[in-house]
């Protein structure tokens, strides 16, 4: 049995976990990015200077209108992406979670809805606004479909409970023509989201758009579910052996990945590791054959073993649309030709690096290193490694979308920018701060 | 409420950088054990303090401008969304290989056992856990949690009940007599 000193030398431990002050308070004062919203409160109001800054704000509106509209009456003034740009070979439009919008409830309570933005990959630009179903809540990007326009989104409407909420997930279809989006609810259950682990751990669209794969898991079962979008069948892989969340490593940039010969990737944390009940980072990537009609999650997947130096230290794995690639950021590159070290350990590595971080790409059929596709050179790498998120890739993996340094020094922030024959080009006005849920 | 008890600045303005300056880390290192993840607790501190800093005219004003933060943290890690779906870091898992290692002073199978228990407070309702972090790290009394919390006593009581069986924690009869005790001083 455990006692109260017990828990208090635990949470002790947690202090580790504080964040940088340098660093909050930067994000908080710093000027938002053209894409961000609360513009208005992330400065203090100087009443002083209110009135100057009124009109010099709206001085510069007017400035800037005006020469808007001179550049875009005069033919051929736009500035043009260069057709050798890699900006043409990505997909022409993203979505982004737009700004939240905060209601005041009174008692130090907000209500947050948000909405999702399409935008132009070529100009930053916003295309089209999608709100939340219904009245109120928040929209969230979940995915994309290969088609370029058709993109995965949860709803999550607000409920009375503070524990729980539900979400639904829609399907987005954008029209480049009307610039409008047609949202279709999609006819898969809600299902609850909240602060015990469990639920839903990921989801993804199939590369045709026809089929949603969603990961679930509790502390007794994992299973994949395939909701077919024409006729709502259902295919499901289960796994039910003791097993510890092992779909913990989903979420934030480490997505759910489907090729189009059918391997949809998860990553999968080490079963019946030294610790049990300890979240583990993810031990290993597992490819799952959709062609077949359900059954169990291990027998029909093979094991993709990615169990890189120290620890498993990857972030994001991405499996390319040939299904014959998989692309990951990693610590510690491996060497071209070399297979990752044995993934049938859990031990967590020190964080001591000795080379550059890179993303590096890795043969499906073989398990080895086939090629480093890009290594960034900021100050610090380390501490940023594990912001290089990975969004999108063409099906040979030679183009893809990432997050990358929005300048030179390691100050500059982030930015989505393609990563092509090793050189980043950003995306225009898609500067971000953190992980930004984007499909492409 | 936020007048009533905690020491007043002399009744003085606090301005935000003053704040920042003497009281912020504290609140970090709160929202950083309250969520048990560096990235989270970055994301919840940053979304707070953005609107904390529009409106800190009302805020600096206060007695107790930290509680009040504490509370709004508090609220927001009440609130806060799955991460799969929100602006977030992805840096949870890539933080969990860099936890401290069995190098730390304490011997391994201590750390083993208190790094389990850290798995299971993360995986205890969001209120239970609040209540646990508020009382076992920062010392809070029942009353003061309840006000954060936004709940009665003996609700607080409730809470921390649950989570302390759930986590297999034996109350030492002593103990629990102080925490009364604590109460009926407040």
């Amino acid at each position: 049995m455990r006692n109260e000193h017990d828990l208090r030398s635990a949470l002790c431990l947690l202090e580790d976990q504080t964040p940088d002050i340098a660093m909050v308070l930067q994000r908080v004062t710093e000027p938002m990015a053209p894409n961000e919203g609360r513009s208005q409160s992330r400065r203090a109001r100087r009443p002083g200077r209110q009135l100057l800054t009124g009109l010099l704000a709206a001085a510069a509106v007017i400035a800037v209108t005006v020469v808007a509209l001179i550049l875009t009456r005069l033919p051929g003034t736009q500035v043009p992406v260069p057709p050798s740009s890699p900006l043409h070979e990505v997909p022409p439009y993203y979505v982004v979670p737009g700004p939240d919008h905060f209601t005041p409830l009174g008692k130090g309570r907000d209500r947050v809805t948000q909405d999702v933005l399409i935008k132009s990959t070529l100009t930053g630009k916003t295309l089209a606004i999608i709100r939340p179903p219904g009245s109120g809540g928040t929209l969230g990007v979940a995915g994309a479909a290969a088609d370029d326009r058709t993109f995965l989104l949860v709803a999550t409407s607000p409920t009375r409970s503070e524990l729980y909420e539900y979400s639904r997930l829609y399907v987005a279809r954008f029209d480049p023509v009307d610039r409008k989006a047609t949202l279709t609810r999609l006819n898969i259950p809600a299902f609850r989201d909240g602060p015990n682990p469990g639920g839903v751990a990921g989801v993804v669209i199939s590369p045709d758009g026809s089929e949603v794969a969603v990961a679930f898991e509790n502390a007794k079962s994992a299973q994949i579910k395939i909701y077919s979008l024409p006729n709502g069948t259902v295919r499901t892989w289960k796994y039910t052996a003791p097993v510890s969340y092992p779909f913990s490593g989903l979420g934030g940039g480490n997505a759910l990945t489907w090729s189009r010969n059918g391997l949809l990737a998860f990553d999968w944390s080490y079963a019946r590791s030294a610790s049990p009940v300890m979240p583990v980072p993810p031990q290993g990537m597992r490819l799952l054959n959709t062609s077949l009609s359900g059954g169990s999650l291990i027998a029909d997947s093979a094991p993709f073993c990615l169990q890189l130096e120290f620890g498993g230290a990857y972030y994001g794995q991405y499996l390319t649309s040939d299904g014959k690639q998989v692309i990951v950021p990693v610590y510690s590159p491996v060497k071209i030709g070399r297979r990752p070290a044995k993934c049938a350990t859990a031990a967590a590595g020190n964080g001591v690096l000795k080379s550059r971080p890179a993303i590096e790409e890795f043969s499906v059929s073989t398990g080895r290193a086939t090629a480093i596709l890009g290594q960034f050179s900021w100050g610090n790498r380390q501490t940023l490694l594990e912001q290089e998120t990975l969004y999108w890739s063409n099906p040979s993996g030679s183009v893809l979308v990432v997050l990358g340094p929005a300048g030179p020094g390691p100050d500059a922030g982030q930015t989505l920018g393609v990563l092509s024959h090793g050189r980043f080009t950003p995306l225009p006005r898609a500067r971000v701060v953190g992980y930004t849920a984007v499909a492409f | 409420v936020y007048k009533q008890t905690e020491p007043t600045d002399g009744g003085r303005v606090v301005t935000f950088e003053e704040f920042a300056a003497s009281r912020l880390p504290a609140v970090l290192a709160f929202a950083g054990v309250l969520t048990g993840q560096r990235a989270t607790a970055e994301d919840i501190a940053q979304e707070v303090l953005i609107r904390a800093h529009a409106k800190w005219d009302m805020i600096g004003g206060l007695d107790r401008p930290e509680f009040y933060i504490r509370k709004m943290v508090l609220n927001e890690f009440l609130s806060w969304r799955r991460r799969s779906w929100r602006l977030v870091h992805a840096a949870d898992a890539a933080g969990a290989t860099r936890q401290p290692g069995p190098s730390m002073p304490d011997h391994a199978d201590q750390y083993a056992e208190r790094t389990a228990l850290l798995a299971e407070v993360g995986k205890l309702p969001r209120r239970q856990r609040a209540a646990i972090v508020l009382r076992y790290y920062e010392d809070r009394s029942d009353t003061e949690i309840g006000e954060l919390l936004g709940c009665r006593p003996g609700t607080v009581r409730a809470h921390a009940a649950k989570a302390l069986s759930t986590l297999r924690i034996e109350m030492q009869p002593d103990q629990a007599t102080l925490a009364t005790h604590r109460e009926r001083e407040v």
